[in-house]
């Protein structure tokens, strides 16, 4: 039941990434990786997009599933529309008019409903997140992957992604799994944090934030606590059994 | 589209052009000849004149009609032997030379190696090799096609890639063309070097047989400002007639010479051209008629081969 | 009703009028028509020719020449270009070849080409082969230029090959074909009717303009020039129009 790896071994540049290692991820919750950097969250990641095959182990749960990706930057085609951004990922056995109807309603979550014949080259950069955002949703998936996905954006863009990806969650609430290096980062859209070590991996602290991730706001004690608790783990620096 | 309209108006505005003006000669007294039956009659004359060491007077031999039209058309010749089409052409267009006798008469063959021609209906469906589109050899050969009930835009394909006489020379020695409309020397000259070549038509007979004349093919122009001087200029006319004559009737000796100054490269070539050159100095004073008969063809086919008109009594000398 | 004129356009027609003013004055000062006709009979023979009998299958014939060696030349500068794009083995390979090919001088190929086709071929050939190096080199520039991160998410979700290469691929380099294009254009008039003028095809307008200089119509001579320009810029401009038309995403 569930997503599990266990027993993965993983070397990557000589440097052993993964011995032995297990982790489980609940279905239908954002999970969050936290760690340092080079800890090899994103290879966690490739290994379970399938980009790349672990040394030895088994990701059970993960057969058959699909995958979504946000990725940092939006990776908008610029010379399609908003609609045909998202139709873009939806397969051709799709009829056009089920294509059509699907993009609308992402679009209409994200309440892009105006722009829908806009290029990329017309919508501000918050809007250009929105409509990835909406596509990975609008994706036939099972499993959104988000590889630091704030990182690089400034305050506005970093709120405008949070409160878009949540907003669209709520109403999906498919699993994702992403991972990422910055504390409120986690805080702000993990539901589970999973707090790694550097190599070899090891799980420092996993922790579930009970407040749904829509109703998370920076000054609640409950948030205050977990940060505390997470920059404890995280400065831990036991790397060794 | 306005401003289409208002270019024409301003261009109307700045008035009519001027009409074109010869500009006079030098002090040396130029010949511009061609490399051919040109200068082949006036061997003797070239002789003397470079035997004499005339310091005013200069003949020079060129390889191109248009090189000699050049000449004409900045002015430096002073006499100039070219096609009579051409000629009629720079009369036309204002330029001051007139015609004084017509030395060469028709030296043109259809040759090659094809040897099922014995007809003109066996040219139905070849191709054609001529120089250039609209000078003589072209429109001579058009011209006796239409004769001989060949339509030269359908039944035939005429082909102009080569570029000159010599490059369309060598491509029948070489036996790349089968079948070319070429002129004397380089007819004797290719059937020497490839013994398969041989005449098909003698398109100066066919020509006569057409017209009931010969064909006035070369012109011997004289420079307005030079023939203002009637007796230098008789001089001059006299001794390439006398020389003419003399060609024809010692044509060793004239071989020897045409060698000489590397008209032709051996004497055996040269003997062979000078009796198919038709070299005969005949004064155009004395065949007005036969030369405005000459030109009225070309004019009937398409006026622009002599220029848009048939030229005026003052043409000739 | 009011046409306007934008501050630009104002400018190019002025300097059209300098240049008249130019040709008027050299014209007048040259004094010979054999030598350089004035503007406005120049003008007036080129609307005879318009209106001339034969102008139809003369520029017709060209410009039929012109866009054949065009579409030959771009079918096959994209097959080769998206090749050298995606292989850089197959790049290196056929540098030399495109490099040896611009490098030679139009001329030679013409004459070349003279010995090797027939006179209507001729011109297409060398249209061709003036083309189609600047559209391979655009289009393998263009497919080197995919934003890679764009390719790395289609193929993520899935998309498949088909689809990613005439749905990223394609649309990424037509900026780069439609400059590699105009650019081929304006190489490529020229280059038909230099071939024209010595293959002399029975219909071309390098045949005429080869016509004019026999029986000195000087004027005829440069109105077919005037018209080789006016098909060259117009086809320039279709193609700018085109441009327009298809890459509607830019800002």
């Amino acid at each position: 039941m569930g997503l599990q790896i266990r027993n993965l071994n993983k070397k990557f540049n000589g440097v052993t990434l993964f011995r032995d290692f297990h982790i489980t991820f609940p279905e239908d919750r954002i999970t969050c990786i936290l760690g340092p950097s080079g800890c090899g969250k994103t290879t966690l990641l490739n290994l379970i997009g399938k980009t790349i095959l672990p040394d030895s182990g088994s990701l059970i749960g993960f057969e058959d599933k699909l995958f979504s990706y946000i990725f940092q930057d939006p990776r908008l085609l610029p010379w399609k529309t908003v609609r045909g951004n998202i139709e873009f990922v939806l397969s051709r056995s799709m009829p056009a008019f089920e294509r059509k109807k699907q993009a609308e309603q992402l679009i209409k979550l994200v309440e892009l409903d105006g722009f829908v014949d806009y290029y990329p080259a017309q919508l501000s950069g918050g809007m250009r997140q929105r409509v990835s955002i909406a596509r990975a949703f609008a994706a036939p998936s099972d499993i959104i992957l988000m590889d630091e996905p704030l990182s690089g954006l400034d305050i506005t863009l970093k709120k405008n992604m949070i409160r878009w990806f949540t907003q669209i969650w709520k109403a999906d609430r498919r699993t994702v799994i992403f991972v990422t290096h910055d504390i409120d980062e986690a805080l702000f859209l993990g539901d589970e944090i999973v707090v790694f070590s550097h190599p070899p991996v090891q799980i420092l602290a996993h922790e579930s934030f009970g407040e749904p991730v829509e109703k998370r706001r920076a000054d609640t004690p409950q948030f205050k606590k977990m940060k505390e608790k997470l920059t404890v783990s995280l400065s831990d620096r036991s790397d060794v059994t | 589209m306005r401003s289409i309209l208002l270019l024409f108006f301003l261009c109307f505005l700045l008035g009519c052009g001027n009409p074109a003006k010869h500009t006079g000669a030098g002090t040396t007294c130029t010949i511009a000849t061609l490399k051919g039956p040109s200068s082949m009659g006036m061997i003797r004359l070239i002789d003397s004149i470079s035997r004499a060491g005339h310091p005013d007077m200069k003949i020079e031999i060129l390889n191109e009609p248009m090189q000699v039209r050049k000449m004409m058309l900045d002015g430096s010749a002073d006499y100039a032997i070219l096609p009579t089409t051409m000629a009629a052409i720079l009369y036309n267009k204002g330029l001051d030379y007139r015609l004084i006798a017509i030395p060469v008469w028709g030296t043109l063959y259809l040759f090659g190696s094809d040897t099922t021609i014995t007809r003109w209906d066996d040219l139905r469906n070849k191709r054609i090799y001529a120089m250039a589109r609209g000078m003589t050899p072209d429109v001579v050969f058009r011209y006796l096609l239409g004769q001989n009930g060949i339509s030269p835009d359908t039944d035939i394909t005429l082909d102009y890639s080569f570029p000159t006489h010599i490059d369309l020379a060598n491509a029948v020695a070489a036996g790349r063309a089968e079948l070319a409309v070429i002129s004397e020397p380089l007819v004797s000259l290719v059937m020497q070097k490839n013994k398969n070549i041989r005449a098909i038509f003698d398109l100066n007979l066919e020509w006569d047989r057409a017209q009931g004349i010969p064909m006035a093919q070369t012109a011997f122009l004289g420079s307005t400002e030079m023939l203002k001087h009637p007796q230098q200029a008789e001089q001059l006319i006299s001794a390439y007639e006398r020389s003419s004559r003399w060609v024809n009737q010692n044509p060793d000796s004239a071989a020897a010479l045409i060698v000489k100054y590397n008209i032709l490269p051996d004497e055996e070539v040269a003997l062979q051209s000078i009796p198919r050159s038709n070299l005969d100095f005949v004064r155009a004073g004395s065949i007005r008629s036969q030369i405005a008969e000459y030109l009225e063809i070309f004019y009937h086919m398409n006026p622009d081969i002599i220029g848009g008109k048939l030229p005026d009594e003052d043409f000739i000398y | 009703m009011k046409i306007s004129f934008t501050k630009k356009q104002y400018i190019s027609f002025a300097a059209i009028i300098v240049m008249l003013l130019i040709w008027k004055i050299l014209a007048l000062f040259l004094d010979s028509a054999l030598i350089l006709p004035h503007p406005e009979d120049t003008l007036v023979t080129v609307v005879k020719l318009f209106t001339d009998a034969g102008f139809i299958a003369a520029a017709g014939t060209t410009i039929l020449r012109g866009i054949t060696g065009f579409i030959i030349s771009g079918m096959l500068g994209m097959a080769v270009g998206i090749l050298a794009g995606i292989s850089p083995g197959f790049n290196a390979f056929i540098t030399p070849f495109l490099v040896t090919i611009r490098s030679v001088p139009v001329i030679s190929l013409i004459l070349l080409a003279l010995i090797w086709f027939s006179p209507n071929a001729v011109p297409v050939f060398i249209a061709m082969l003036t083309m189609f190096p600047f559209i391979c080199t655009n289009v393998s520039d263009g497919i080197r230029s995919v934003d890679p991160e764009l390719t790395e998410m289609a193929r993520l979700y899935r998309v498949p090959a088909g689809r990613i290469i005439s749905e990223v691929y394609i649309p990424a380099i037509i900026p780069f074909i439609i400059s590699g294009a105009s650019s081929a254009m304006g190489i490529g008039w020229r280059a038909i009717i230099i071939g024209e003028v010595l293959s002399q095809p029975y219909y071309g307008i390098g045949t005429r303009m080869q016509e004019a200089q026999t029986f000195l119509n000087v004027d005829a001579l440069i109105a077919w020039t005037l018209i080789a320009v006016l098909i060259s810029y117009g086809f320039e401009k279709l193609i700018r129009l085109g441009e327009r038309k298809i890459v509607v995403w830019k800002v």
